[in-house]
């Protein structure tokens, strides 16, 4: 039977960090990913990282501290404040060890690491490799995890936890290429599986970003944390949602309705087009929604005014997609945009270790909740939280398993082996004939319909009894494919299981949450309200759905405060 | 009508891989991509393909479309006249249908050691480095690794030859090379010195865009990197 010490679920940037991290308390590492790890969802991160380096002119007092309060607002204030503070201390010597391992980061002029404003934020901290920072961060922990020769089992999908009584002994994970399924045992497991926007229609995440990897351990007894919390991005392309990075703003873009009118000059007068997220797509949608954007989808992102030579220099990537999905060139016209779902707050409840209340499993990376964005998340924070909590918590796993037998739990292993076979042969033999994929797209559907920029109770309920109905249908959904090599039909009907019931959580936790906090706007609660919500909510998966409740927030620093820009 | 001709092999049933046809209504703006997954969730879900970002920046679905190596991302149908026309990247194993075995190209990945080796310690923030010198990587590291120009030395090296992939091993050049970068000795030649090259010499496979700039354009390259980063080893 397959057994490493530590076990890392995605090769994206948390995982990939976490594997470094692991390895280097001498324990033996082995990555487990359903792709290639340079093709993770964290190569499509553009825009940048925030370090308070003080790099920029405009800049120079700017401190991890001053981060760490901006991390706070912008979270409206459900960020857990130690956590964040860690976060944005460690911040430049996280940047500085990725730039020591060859990423190519943008320069300024006295040769240091370029930073660019972003939302939200006091200062320029937002560290760029033009408009393709995930991509080079992402190649460059790939090639460190090359020079340090870490196994990656490539093409793996992990389909389920594996427990020996109440520790995490390992997970069963189909080898796609073979199509055997097997045990794999380990010491400690990291969860690093990335977002779950495909829950949504119109997201700016990768096709397999699902929420099949928070819902694994959801269905294992793990709790998920402030499930309610998923942010939309101001500027998708329409109609691809491509994202059209923050920086296109942070560069001196400007959003125009059907008016001709810089519309943000309403809602945030002083930051405009820099705002946080929450705010500016909220911006974004109104307009549309009351008539003043095209073709009732989508407004204007106007860069022709900084010229051919910056968006060349700058966004070179922003403007090869919008040439090869729109075929416009952004220095010649407009960009089409629309508010997009794009990140998930909520996630795998883990302490600042990285450690869920499971011994022995961990998380980082977008499915984890550690709780550093609380309702709304800053630009420019996600991938600092990869490198920053994957080293963390890879210490921390490899930590925990160095001391442990290294053999593997086979009773506990086999036993959930075969659980996992019984269930995949059911879904071969069904008697039913709903098309999954059906069931799949009136989810995604509904989605920003039901729990999108502007709840109300009414809508929500809705929702919540429509996932309900999807459900029951999925229970009757027709025979798999059969097939050994590369049946995605067998991996997308799990995935989707996954979608349907993180889903019904998230509604559940907007329907119990109200008020309005970031990214969660509830127009029958349009105010925030500290006294009954400034608290995390907790959700437990039951077979009768999510079972709620809440813990409070660490506010250590700073007391809540209305959050102005 | 939309018709797409794919390559399709089983291995547990095919001894050989053969065409088959699918035909659907396509929107106006449908790519490629999309098609593909239209056929999977609604017509044949034993289809198998590789896709991941849809945004033409992971590399993979590269695959040969209409006699062009490609990605499906990226691919209008529009623009294929409505008859398309799939086969999987040519010279690696296919697994199935259009998904090949990376394996080859990701071995060949490692073996350049891709990856910076500094020669000193580095300094307690960052390594100074002018914008006009890190713009010169631009073109390296963009690579996506999508294996689309690793066949294509090998189909102009006409048999299994010592050449190897065509990725550029783009870290190898991010910071001034005296400073810090040390080649080890077993290094192929030339690796150091951007000699690299892409010979194309069939250009009914491979078209070549040509322009006074030396922008050149090797259409294999997904990430539309010049052909003279691309390494012959």
């Amino acid at each position: 039977m397959l057994f490493h010490d530590v076990l890392i679920i995605g090769g994206g940037l948390a995982g990939l960090r976490a594997a470094i991290a692991a390895a280097e308390k001498k324990v033996d590492v082995a990555i487990v990913s359903k792709l290639y790890p340079p093709r993770s969802h964290s190569g499509q991160a553009q825009g940048g990282i925030n370090a308070a380096l003080a790099n920029n002119p405009k800049a120079h007092d700017d401190t991890p501290e001053k981060h760490g309060f901006d991390t706070i607002k912008g979270s409206d204030y459900l960020a857990d404040q130690e956590t964040s503070i860690y976060l944005t201390e460690q911040a430049p010597e996280a940047v500085f060890e990725i730039e020591h391992w060859g990423c190519p980061f943008s320069r300024t002029e006295e040769g240091k690491i370029a930073q660019r404003p972003f939302g939200g934020a006091g200062y320029p901290r937002t560290c760029y490799g033009t408009d393709k920072t995930g991509h080079y961060i992402l190649q460059t922990l790939f090639e460190q995890t090359i020079k340090r020769n870490i196994k990656v089992y490539n093409e793996w999908e992990v389909i389920g936890l594996a427990k020996d009584v109440n520790t995490c002994c390992g997970v069963i994970a189909l080898n796609m290429h073979s199509g055997e399924l097997q045990a794999m045992g380990a010491n400690a497991v990291v969860f690093a599986t990335g977002g779950s926007g495909r829950m949504y229609g119109n997201t700016t995440n990768a096709i397999p970003s699902t929420a099949f990897g928070v819902a694994m351990p959801y269905w294992a007894g793990i709790p998920l944390k402030d499930v309610e919390f998923i942010q939309f991005h101001p500027t998708s392309l329409y109609p691809s949602n491509i994202l059209m990075t923050e920086g296109c703003r942070g560069e001196g873009g400007i959003l125009v309705n059907r008016e001709g009118d810089r519309f943000m000059k309403k809602y945030v007068p002083k930051a405009m087009e820099l705002g946080p997220r929450d705010i500016v797509a909220r911006s974004v949608q109104t307009e549309i929604l009351e008539g003043r954007g095209f073709e009732d989808a989508y407004v204007y992102l106007d860069l022709r005014h900084l010229g051919k030579a910056k968006i060349m220099e700058r966004l070179p990537g922003i403007r090869e997609i919008t040439m090869d999905f729109n075929g416009i060139d952004p220095i010649e016209e407009p960009i089409p945009i629309q508010p997009g779902t794009h990140y998930y707050m909520g996630g795998i409840d883990v302490n600042i270790d990285g450690a869920s209340p499971l011994k022995g499993f961990y998380a980082a990376g977008e499915c984890a909740c550690v709780s550093v964005h609380g309702a709304n998340r800053l630009g420019g924070n996600s991938l600092l939280e990869t490198v920053v909590f994957g080293k963390r918590t890879g210490a921390s796993a490899g930590e925990y398993a160095k001391d442990k037998p290294k053999q593997p739990k086979t009773n506990a292993l086999e036993r959930t082996l075969k659980r996992e076979e019984e269930n995949l042969s059911r879904m071969l033999r069904s008697d039913g004939n709903e098309n999954p994929y059906k069931i799949n797209a009136e989810l995604r559907k509904l989605m920003p319909l039901k729990a999108g920029l502007f709840r109300d109770e009414k809508n929500m309920t809705e929702g919540l009894a429509q996932i309900k109905e999807l459900k029951e249908r999925f229970k009757k959904i027709r025979p798999v494919a059969s097939g050994s090599s590369f049946n995605f039909d067998k991996i997308w009907v799990m995935e989707i299981k996954g979608n349907l019931d993180v889903a019904e959580a998230l509604m559940a936790g907007g329907l119990a949450r109200q008020e309005s906090r970031g990214s969660h706007f509830r127009t029958d609660f349009p105010k925030r309200d500290d006294v009954n919500f400034l608290k995390h909510t907790i959700a437990i998966h039951t077979p009768e759905g999510p079972k709620l409740s809440y813990r409070d927030v660490q506010i250590t620093k700073y007391q809540p405060v209305e959050r102005k820009y | 009508m939309t018709e797409f001709r794919i390559l399709r092999y089983d291995p547990d049933k095919d001894k050989e891989p053969h065409f088959q046809t699918y035909t659907f209504d396509s929107p106006k703006g449908m790519t490629v991509l999309e098609g593909l997954i239209h056929i999977f969730e609604n017509i044949d879900s034993t289809l198998a393909f590789r896709s991941m970002c849809r945004a033409a920046v992971c590399g993979s679905c590269a695959m040969h479309i209409n006699g062009l190596y490609n990605l499906a991302c990226r691919t209008q149908i529009d623009k294929l006249g409505g008859k398309v026309v799939l086969r999987p990247l040519a010279h690696l194993p296919i697994i199935k249908d259009l998904v090949v075995d990376l394996e080859p190209f990701f071995e060949q990945y490692k073996k350049v050691l891709p990856y910076l080796i500094p020669k000193e310690d580095p300094p307690e923030k960052e390594y100074l480095q002018s914008e006009k010198e890190r713009k010169k990587l631009d073109p390296w590291v963009d690579c996506i690794l999508c294996a689309a120009c690793f066949e294509i030395h090998r189909r102009h090296a006409g048999r299994e030859s010592k050449r190897k992939a065509g990725f550029c091993s783009h870290r190898l050049w991010c910071f001034p090379m005296s400073h810090h970068l040390q080649l080890s000795e077993g290094l192929p030649q030339g690796l150091g010195s951007h000699q690299g090259y892409c010979q194309v010499e069939d250009e009914s496979i491979i078209r070549i865009n040509g322009s006074p700039d030396d922008t050149k354009i090797c259409e294999s390259c997904s990430s539309r990197m010049p052909p003279s980063v691309t390494l012959t080893i």
